[in-house]
């Protein structure tokens, strides 16, 4: 064992794995689990995360990589439809994951092993058929199987979400026991701002009112100097500047003493035109019906009625929640640490008065989505829950009675130390939900990808590799010692689909959600830029080659640094377009081919040719 | 069964049969002679389809267009061959088959890079419209003028051109907006000094007497006639002329106001009927009636000649003989003297010239779009039409072409029908994929295809 091991780092590229290996195990103690720590630096770096996410995607390539290395490299065939395994892995585990039946810890292990089969049989179906073929007609099959896939998926609506995509799937969950615990904590909250406006309501030719302020025009809120009021002069109009999601409303007060009421959840304008006024004459021409929706009936001989109006507004509170937790309220742009699109976020909870209490977990909400779907949110004062579902947060509505100011604090715990808080309602959540962005995501890749290249040394190592590489070198020869080539394909076949559906399902985890448009051909000519990259039929060369290509691509995500220039999202397809055809005209056997072979037969013909250094002969002779 | 419906699916099926052979003879003689797949051709057809925008938005006639593209394209997939695939005639055929696909990829991204991702059609080429007009009176002047306004600032070269005006100093629509909007505040509030009203209603007439109106159009009731600069799209025509006032000068000097409404697009003259004919029953009933438009004659008449030329070309001529010998053995037609580059390269510069002729009789007969990735799915259905047709076969591909064509059209009409609803007619692009998966398993030689596939 320790002379193999010797042997195995006294080969570079082995060496370079291993280093990116122990890099890998120890990359996810960088990672702050505490989600709500504070700002005092117990926070994981935006590197860290981005590294990480970085991390998971290259080893998900990588294990693709090297299921489609089997049939691609060791068995000599192209496959260019790769991609159909990944979508069938990918939705069947997604699929099967959020049936009742496969809610119990480990379940996930078991639908990625059944996503996996159910593709080798696929892989059989596809390959059973295409067994005599080879070369471009076996990549022409794989790749209108691939199509015909892709078109299933984007047309079979009830069943993938079609272009949509499907995302009503649990993150990994590892223990199913809920938890249930009730923190009680305080609010403060301040009292809402009640101030009058003067105006005068003057009738227009259409029948409604225009709401003219003649008091002081501009009306500030503070502290949080959120709330601004301008007057208009073609109506009353209120806006709101910073918070959108301020709540206020404004009580008129007519000229018989009753109270008319603008309620607006959100700012907006207030419309003059649901207001009518009509001059009195005008007004008592009206039959009794139509009487009843003017509100004003202003004398002919007045100009205008003046009027007065209440304006209440809710001011953002402060929340206090369990000693040592600190929470932030305000806008999440503004939150400490919160940098860019993809940094993980601090909870936010903005306590907008005693109407609404918006709640927002950042990244929680798969578990929060997880719950509402198992019906197990119990409300205990009884009011709704309003659920509106945002492109990255849940917002949880919450109805509160007006008056009531003190709410129960529930603090669930979810898990990897993501808290969910409610208010006045007890939560009951599973405990161990596995995240994307969580470390134990990450090592189950790493393992996953650990079991893969296991495999795959065994395979290239044992019979079924010496065959698949005979049956490649020459089928004729092959056959005629013995070989059952049937029985081998099969196998390549079988056990490439597998990895691929066991690739495609953690992508299925890795996504949250699942749309066709991420799964098209270019997904797998990413895969087979890997492997052509790296070296066909050698692991540590795939290995390899994903790292750079994945690392590559996903570098040409950022701003390049110093022209501040971002690469548009289709020029990283322009890089793999190119590294293929540099690869083949220049290295045609790959950056790290299988090193037996290396020496004998690194084909830089093709680069000798492109620059005219010929070496006899003509230079259209036939292939082979 | 809908006679007259069957009977459109099946001139549509053969327009656009017509037109994957076209493309699918690109992949097919290039097969025949080097065995290679060439994943590139469709990049070669969106070229076409390019060249074809950007030279009929200079205003050059139809033919000319297309023999530059043709020529053009021609010379690039010669290029291609000398930079991609030369240079990997002693490799395998794998590294050949991915450099073509990188190759795909690479000129899709860069024709993206270029003309961007938006998709285009091809300029308008007759751009004549008919417009409704009415003389309208001087109160809803205004509002018209500012809604025209509106429309100059985008296209206001094109604008300069037409009616020789001077648009730099036209107002936008939001600032006319802007305008009358304080001056309604300033109306509305009775504590504003009578001198500051009159000043702002005078600055608002002025702004809407800074908006053009042309005067050049001597009619000012019923229908007029607009003839636009070749390589006008209509898009643009359309959001020009639609609520336009102007001044029309009328033979007797007068000028008077008027307005258009109703922009109708005068037909061109090769989309009218060529043969039109009524079947079964209603012939008042639009869906009853079959028209074959002049386009479509055109393309089947382009389609056939080429198909025919060509096929005289492999047969009779020196340069198609070669092509034969290249096709059996490369290396034997070398050693006969055959110079087996040359013959490699005007298969690409053929192949390649009829792909940009497709490119453009594709956006022009039948309206597609043009971007960068229209090379990609319509090359893909050429391929399957070769493969159909038996590869390496140009009467093949003409016949695949055809078939696919037909499939396409079929599906497109009746699978709805034909699952009894399972199936949407959006599954005729898999429809078209499963034809490739089952012939390639079930006879990959083709339809007309004798060469032996190669079996592991």
């Amino acid at each position: 064992m320790g002379e193999r091991l010797r042997a195995l780092l006294s080969s570079p590229r082995w060496t370079i794995l291993v280093v990116l290996l122990l890099v890998a195990i120890v990359l996810p103690a960088f990672y702050y689990a505490d989600v709500n720590a504070d700002s005092d630096g117990h926070q994981s770096a935006a590197w860290v995360v981005r590294t990480m996410d970085v991390a998971v995607l290259v080893m998900l390539y990588a294990v693709l990589a090297l299921g489609l290395n089997v049939v691609c490299g060791d068995a000599g065939l192209l496959d260019l439809g790769y991609v159909a395994f990944v979508i069938i892995g990918a939705y069947t585990t997604a699929l099967l994951y959020r049936l009742p039946f496969f809610q119990f810890p480990g379940a996930w292990i078991v639908c990625l092993l059944l996503a996996g089969l159910l593709c080798a049989v696929f892989g059989w179906l596809r390959g059973a058929p295409t067994l005599h073929l080879s070369g471009d007609y076996y990549a022409i099959v794989t790749f209108a199987f691939a199509q015909i896939l892709f078109f299933v998926v984007q047309n079979e609506v009830a069943l993938t979400g079609g272009p949509k995509g499907l995302k009503d799937y649990p993150a990994i969950t590892l223990a199913y026991d809920l938890q249930e615990s009730e923190i009680q904590g305080d609010l403060t909250v301040l009292e809402p701002l009640v101030f009058d406006v003067d105006g005068e309501i003057v009738p227009d030719d259409d029948g409604g009112a225009i709401v003219t302020v003649t008091s002081p025009r501009t009306y500030t809120v503070k502290p949080n100097g959120e709330f601004t009021m301008e007057d208009g002069r073609d109506g009353f109009s209120v806006k709101a500047k910073g918070n959108d999601e301020l709540p206020w409303y404004l009580e008129l007060t007519q000229g018989n003493g009753s109270i008319l009421r603008a309620d607006r959840g959100r700012i907006g304008s207030f419309d003059p035109l649901e207001l009518r006024a009509l001059r009195a004459s005008e007004f008592a021409s009206l039959d009794e019906g139509d009487q009843r929706g003017v509100q004003f009936v202003i004398p002919d001989d007045a100009a205008s009625v003046p009027f007065t109006a209440r304006v209440t507004v809710f001011p953002p509170v402060e929340a206090s929640f369990t000693p040592g937790r600190s929470v932030y309220t305000g806008p999440r742009e503004d939150a400490p640490g919160v940098t860019g699109e993809d940094a993980d976020a601090l909870p936010t909870l903005e306590y907008v008065g005693p109407k609404y209490l918006f709640y927002q977990v950042g990244g929680a909400s798969t578990g929060v989505e997880l719950l509402k779907k198992q019906g197990k949110f119990e409300s205990q004062m009884g009011y709704d829950l309003d659920w509106t579902t945002r492109s990255y947060y849940d917002t949880i509505l919450f109805d509160f009675d007006r008056d009531n100011y003190h709410f129960l604090i529930d603090d669930v715990s979810l898990g990897e130390g993501r808290h969910a808080v409610a208010m006045g309602v007890k939560v009951k959540m599973p405990d161990g939900v596995i995240f994307e962005k969580s470390p134990a995501f990450f090592y189950i890749v790493l393992v996953t990808l650990l079991l893969t290249v296991f495999v795959m040394m065994r395979i290239q190592r044992t019979r079924v590799g010496r065959a698949l590489f005979a049956i490649k070198a020459n089928p004729l020869s092959a056959k005629s010692s013995g070989i059952a080539i049937w029985k081998y394909k099969m196998i390549a076949f079988g056990v490439s689909a597998f990895f691929g559906g066991v690739g495609g399902g953690l992508l299925a985890f890795k996504f949250e959600i699942l749309s066709p448009n991420v799964f098209t051909f270019w997904m797998s000519v990413i895969v087979l830029c890997c492997v052509v990259l790296g070296g066909m039929a050698s692991v540590p060369g795939v290995l390899l080659g994903t790292v750079a290509l994945m690392s590559l691509g996903e570098l040409l995500r950022e701003r390049i640094p110093i022209v501040d220039v971002k690469v548009p999202e289709q020029a990283r397809f322009l890089a793999f377009g190119a590294i293929l055809i540099l690869i083949m005209l220049f290295r045609s056997q790959g950056l790290f081919p299988p090193i037996g072979r290396r020496a004998r037969e690194v084909d830089s013909s093709g680069a000798r040719r492109f620059f005219r250094l010929k070496r006899g002969g003509e230079t259209n002779g036939e292939d082979e | 069964m809908d006679t007259a419906f069957f009977a459109k699916q099946v001139i549509n099926g053969l327009t656009l049969g017509g037109l994957y052979a076209l493309i699918a003879v690109g992949y097919t003689m290039v097969y025949g002679i080097i065995k290679l797949i060439n994943f590139a051709h469709g990049e070669v057809y969106m070229l076409g389809g390019f060249f074809g925008v950007l030279l009929l938005s200079a205003g050059i006639p139809i033919i000319p267009t297309i023999l530059i593209a043709m020529v053009l394209c021609a010379v690039f997939g010669v290029l291609l061959d000398r930079v991609a695939y030369q240079p990997l005639r002693k490799s395998s055929r794998l590294s050949a088959l991915i450099t073509a696909i990188g190759m795909s990829i690479f000129l899709q991204n860069v024709a993206m890079l270029i003309w961007g991702s938006e998709q285009r059609t091809l300029p308008d080429l007759n751009p004549v419209f008919e417009v409704q007009v009415t003389a309208k009176d001087d109160q809803t002047l205004p509002e018209a003028r500012a809604i025209k306004a509106g429309f100059y600032d985008p296209i206001e070269e094109k604008l300069t051109a037409l009616q020789d005006q001077d648009f730099d100093a036209v107002p936008t629509l939001s600032e006319y907006a802007k305008q009358k909007q304080s001056l309604a505040q300033l109306e509305a509030d009775p504590k504003t000094e009578p001198d500051d009203l009159a000043n702002a209603r005078r600055q608002f007439e002025e702004t809407v007497e800074d908006i053009p109106i042309p005067d050049s159009w001597g009619v000012d009731e019923g229908l007029l006639t607009v003839y636009f600069p070749l390589g006008t799209s209509v898009a643009d025509a359309n959001s020009l002329l639609s609520g336009m006032t102007y001044r029309a000068r009328l033979a007797s000097g007068d000028l008077k106001k008027s307005m258009t409404s109703e922009v109708i697009k005068v037909p061109d003259a090769l989309d009218q009927p060529a043969v039109a004919w009524t079947m079964g029953g209603d012939p008042t009933n639009i869906a009853n009636q079959v028209v074959i438009t002049w386009k479509v004659m055109l393309s089947w008449l382009v389609t056939l000649s080429c198909m025919i030329g060509l096929h005289i070309l492999v047969s009779r001529t020196r340069i198609g003989k070669a092509m034969r010998a290249c096709a059996l053995d490369k290396d034997t037609a070398a050693l006969m003297g055959v110079n087996v580059n040359m013959v490699i390269r005007s298969t690409f510069a053929i192949g390649s010239g009829l792909a940009a002729l497709a490119g453009i009789l594709f956006p022009y007969c039948l309206g597609s779009v043009v971007f960068y990735r229209m090379g990609f799915f319509i090359g893909v259905v050429a391929f399957v039409a070769a493969v159909l047709g038996g590869i390496g076969n140009i009467k093949g591909a003409f016949l695949g072409g055809l078939v696919i064509g037909l499939v396409e059209a079929f599906s497109q009409g009746y699978l709805e029908k034909w699952t009894f609803g399972y199936l949407e007619s959006d599954y005729y692009q898999a429809i078209i994929f499963l034809v490739l998966f089952l012939v390639i398993i079930v006879k990959p030689t083709g339809l007309l295809g004798s060469q032996s596939v190669e079996r592991a």
